[in-house]
């Protein structure tokens, strides 16, 4: 599905991505965990083009994202879903038109869209919240929101960028949860940044370990938790431990 | 960088520029237009519009109704299609506005203002304001018609027209003012009047004189092609000549009005003009009084008083006259000085017949009254005369009655005819002195002739009556208020005045004018040379031009006016220029610097220089400037179209430099909004502008906006 190879990027005299390779199944559900700052978000950036890559491939569902541009990059954005650390929603639209405005940018009939943006909102629990702003949501419906965002397109692939990471810790379970059931029930690729070890061990099929802009370990949860290998997955085993 | 533009925001982009220079033009000129409106309103109400006029013409207020009617009356018979205005009136002046058709617009109507307006009651004067014209001021009627024919071969003249010494030259249009102007200047500036002035009382053949100095002239100046000409004009100085023999008038009336002084000197006492003597005897509070010796006349001297005021007298007064030493010292005696005040008798013999005019009038009343007097005693004189004559007849029918012993009187009728006879009698003698038949002649009196005589009389008195003594009073103290209020001493001062002025060599006596055309000449060098070859060493040279174009005060407003108009188009055009960089481009370069930041690394040093953002940005300056400085006719001085040009363009890239601060971005919304694949339209209408400063690009984005 996605084929990342010897990706580089570098912002001035730091170097955010050391050459990354990362392959992704169909259907895979991919953790990349690694110290702030080791190139993670970058690297999901690159994957649907909000970041520039230096060097490198990506290939994913077979189109070199690379090579695209305009109207074709937009829409094979469309295919990709991303789901922001902060939400990133847009302030003065409401939760509904959040979730729908894309939607009918890209064509889709209004009422159509407004079908599927309240079915998108239901299954993440917030079709009562629709008429409300993100202002007005606590943080975790807010990220909710932004999964349903993410969802309404029927993404061949979801990315995300640290879900959880700025919302309080009593809010964090909620967003787990709606993940969780996701990536049981939906079968779509994902790829996501997390620290969220426990979630890791429960839904992913792969652990990503990166460091430096580098990957520096992988394989399957209870394996690579199980031994480490790498300097960064014995942190993480730490964790789970604690 | 400019591909962002490419997915269709370019159309959005250029529709905001278009309407932005549009909307600023209409902004900026509106605004300098509505200025320029009202003061250019204030202005016409004032002097008319611009060439709606051709003459003012200066008359007296309380003649403004006729004169307007004959106005009328002339624009209808001589100038049908005329315009008349009356606006304000000043110090006593009304200025009517007169606008000639455009085909009575010609020099032969224009120079002969006066032989269609003369005859406007109370017509003061005019002012030719014909438009558009160049006004040149103080024409040398020696060279004016070889100006004029200079001037009206020159391309953009119609014709010109003479205004006293001034010359009106006519444009062919507005638009050619200021090249008709340029070249006239250039014409005048080739000629030079030269004037060798000679002082008072130098005789001088001003045609003899003129071919000498042309004839020095011409020798220093072989063969540079300059002309020489002879152009003295007595007309030029008559108002000089006017103006001098009314100062001589002046002084001799001063001199009339002083106090006359006559000096008796002492035995061997010698004085000479100038001389000061102090006086003692009768002075008004004040000061010393003090004469200067203004003549001598064998043993008599005459004298003026320059300091101090005598007694009021109508009388001669005696004083003693000492020398003046120094500072008011008193010296030796030296004579008796008499002074007659002729101020103080005039005002005195004024004084004087007010009075007896005030006396006059108590006169013919007292008059008047005695003759009303006169005629009732008249009245009742002749009534008694009947009387008296019926008591005759009954009398002697009483007597005859006594005599025929008819009846018998009755002894009271006896004693009343007895006292009545007595009475009579002595009556008669009042009057007459002639004994018996007394009656007869008082009869004999000739009544009607006296009435008549009094009738005269009282006619007389009557004409007396009639006479307006108070308002003969009233002009007679009017006189007497106005006398010049001067001092001896004033007076003596302002002769003194005079005498320099009209002696000395401040007004010339006799001028001789030189027209130069070509090289010009060194006034002040040739002075020497004329003063040894004229051999006189008295004479001065003065340069003038030939007459100088000076600006029309209302065709100068009017060119203030517009340059105002244009400085303030300008001014807001750039003013307008900036709020929509701020409001509006503002949002659009954040956002691009913003999209870029995420690209590659921000150019540093002097690549900056060549960042196509920042040429963007000063492309996008220069083109809003530029253009709505052109549209709104903006003009300030020394900023020309490059200056504007450079300036956008500064303006832009300082816009792009501060794009964030004007107008940050919401980098997440952005991320979100590229993440959910819109387009960089859909991007900048639905995620970048909805939420940015309300500008116009704010407003136009709503026609498109979908959410
Ligand atoms: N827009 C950017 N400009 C400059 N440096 C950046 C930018 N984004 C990220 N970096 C740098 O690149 C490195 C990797 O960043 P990031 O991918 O955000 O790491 P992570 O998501 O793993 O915390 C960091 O050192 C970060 O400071
Ligand atoms: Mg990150």
């Amino acid at each position: 599905m996605l084929q990342i190879r010897d990706l580089y990027k570098s912002y001035g005299k730091t170097t955010a991505l050391d050459g990354v390779d990362l392959h992704v199944a169909r259907g895979e559900t991919v953790v990349i965990m690694g110290p702030s700052g080791c190139g993670k978000s970058t690297l999901i950036r690159c994957v649907n083009r909000l970041t520039e890559p230096d060097g490198g491939s990506i290939i994913l569902g077979g189109q070199d994202v690379l090579a695209l541009q305009g109207p074709e990059l937009q829409a094979f954005r469309r295919k990709v879903g991303f789901v922001f650390q902060h939400f990133n929603l847009i302030a003065r639209l409401t939760v509904l038109d959040n979730v729908m405005f894309h939607l009918v940018l890209a064509g889709m009939d209004r009422e159509e869209a407004r079908a599927r943006a309240l079915l998108a909102l239901d299954r993440v629990g917030l079709k009562a919240a629709a008429d409300r702003r993100p202002a007005q949501l606590s943080g975790g419906q807010q990220q909710r929101v932004g999964i349903a965002r993410a969802l309404v397109t029927n993404p061949e692939i979801m990315l995300w960028d640290e879900p959880t990471a700025s919302l309080d810790p009593i809010l964090v379970g909620e967003v787990l949860e709606v993940m969780e059931e996701l990536v049981k029930e939906t079968g779509t690729t994902m790829v996501i940044v997390t620290h969220e070890v426990s979630f890791a061990l429960r839904a992913a099929h792969r652990i990503v370990f990166m460091d430096r802009g580098k990957v520096v370990e992988e394989g399957e949860p209870q394996e690579v938790f199980a031994q480490p290998r790498s300097e960064i997955a014995r942190l993480y085993r730490k964790l789970l431990m604690n | 960088m400019l591909d962002f533009f490419r997915d269709g925001f370019y159309k959005d982009l250029a529709l905001l520029l278009v309407i932005t220079i549009l909307l600023g033009a209409a902004f900026s000129q509106g605004i300098a237009w509505a200025i320029d409106a009202y003061f250019g309103d204030t202005l016409d109400q004032m002097l008319g519009e611009y060439g709606e006029y051709d003459l003012i013409l200066h008359i007296r207020e309380e003649a403004k109704e006729a004169a307007l009617r004959e106005l009328q009356r002339i624009g209808e018979q001589s100038f049908p299609g005329y315009k008349l205005n009356e606006t304000l009136t000043i110090a006593g002046q009304a200025n009517v506005f007169f606008g000639l058709p455009p085909d009575c617009r010609t020099r032969e109507v224009l120079e002969s203002i006066t032989s269609y307006f003369g005859a406007v009651p109370g017509l003061n004067g005019y002012t030719l304001i014909v438009q558009p014209s160049v006004l040149i001021r103080g024409v040398h009627p020696g060279v004016r018609e070889e100006l004029r024919a200079l001037i009206e071969a020159l391309p953009g003249v119609r014709f010109t027209v003479k205004d006293g010494n001034n010359l009106v030259v006519l444009a062919d249009g507005e638009g050619r003012l200021g090249q008709v102007k340029t070249a006239v200047e250039q014409i005048l500036e080739q000629y030079q009047i030269l004037e060798l002035r000679f002082p008072m009382g130098f005789e001088v053949d001003t045609q003899e004189v003129g071919s000498r100095a042309l004839e020095i002239l011409r020798a220093r100046n072989q063969g540079a092609g300059s002309r020489y000409a002879n152009v003295t004009s007595a007309q030029y100085g008559e108002d000089l000549d006017v103006f001098l023999k009314t100062l001589v008038e002046m002084r001799d009336f001063l001199g009339s009005y002083a106090s006359k002084v006559r000096i008796t000197p002492s035995e061997g006492v010698q004085l000479a003009v100038g001389e000061r003597l102090v006086l003692e005897g009768p002075v008004e509070a004040g000061q010393d009084l003090i004469v200067e010796v203004t003549g001598l006349f064998g043993s008599l001297a005459e004298g003026m008083i320059v300091q101090g005021s005598p007694v009021q007298s109508t009388d001669r007064v005696l004083y003693q006259g000492f020398r003046l030493q120094g500072e008011g010292e008193r010296g030796a005696f030296v004579g008796e000085v008499e002074i007659e005040n002729e101020r103080y008798r005039l005002a005195y013999a004024v004084d004087e017949s007010l009075r007896l005019l005030a006396e006059l009038e108590e006169l013919a009343v007292q008059a008047s009254a005695a003759v009303d007097n006169a005629e009732g005693v008249l009245t009742t004189f002749q009534e008694a005369l009947l009387q008296l004559e019926v008591l005759q007849v009954q009398m002697r029918q009483l007597n005859e009655g006594i005599a025929k012993g008819d009846a018998k009187p009755s002894g009271e009728q006896f004693l009343v005819t007895l006292l009545l006879n007595g009475l009579l009698q002595t009556l008669a003698q009042g009057i007459v002195h002639s004994g018996e038949e007394s009656l007869d002649s008082l009869e004999n009196l000739d009544i009607e002739e006296m009435r008549r005589s009094l009738d005269g009389i009282s006619k007389q008195i009557a004409n007396v009556q009639q006479i307006d003594v108070a308002a003969i009073m009233e002009q007679i103290g009017f006189v007497r208020d106005t006398l010049p209020d001067l001092s001896d001493a004033e007076i003596g001062q302002s002769i003194r005045l005079i005498n320099t002025y009209l002696g000395g060599q401040v007004i010339p006596g006799e001028r001789v004018q030189l027209l130069i055309q070509g090289e010009p000449v060194n006034e002040k060098e040739l002075e020497k040379v004329f003063q040894a070859e004229l051999e006189n060493p008295y004479l001065h040279t003065y340069s003038t031009s030939a007459g100088m174009v000076s600006p029309d005060a209302r065709g100068e407003i009017f060119r203030i006016l517009k340059e105002v108009r244009s400085i303030v188009a300008g001014l807001l055009a750039i003013i307008f220029t900036m709020i929509a960089l701020v409001l509006d481009h503002a949002t659009i370069f954040s956002t691009l610097k913003h999209l870029r930041a995420g690209r590659r690394a921000a150019a540093r040093g002097w690549r900056r220089l060549v960042d196509p953002l920042l040429l963007l940005g000063g492309g996008v300056g220069c083109t809003l400037l530029s253009s709505i400085y052109h549209l709104a006719r903006g003009g300030i001085p020394l900023v020309n179209p490059a200056v504007v040009a450079v300036l956008g363009f500064a303006l832009g890239v300082l816009l792009v430099l501060l794009a964030e601060r004007f107008s940050p971005v919401d980098g997440m919304e952005l991320m979100a909004a590229q993440a959910l694949g819109l387009s960089n339209v859909q991007i900048m209408r639905e995620v970048v502008i909805p939420p940015s400063r309300p500008g116009l690009m704010n407003m136009l984005n709503r026609l498109k906006q979908q959410f």
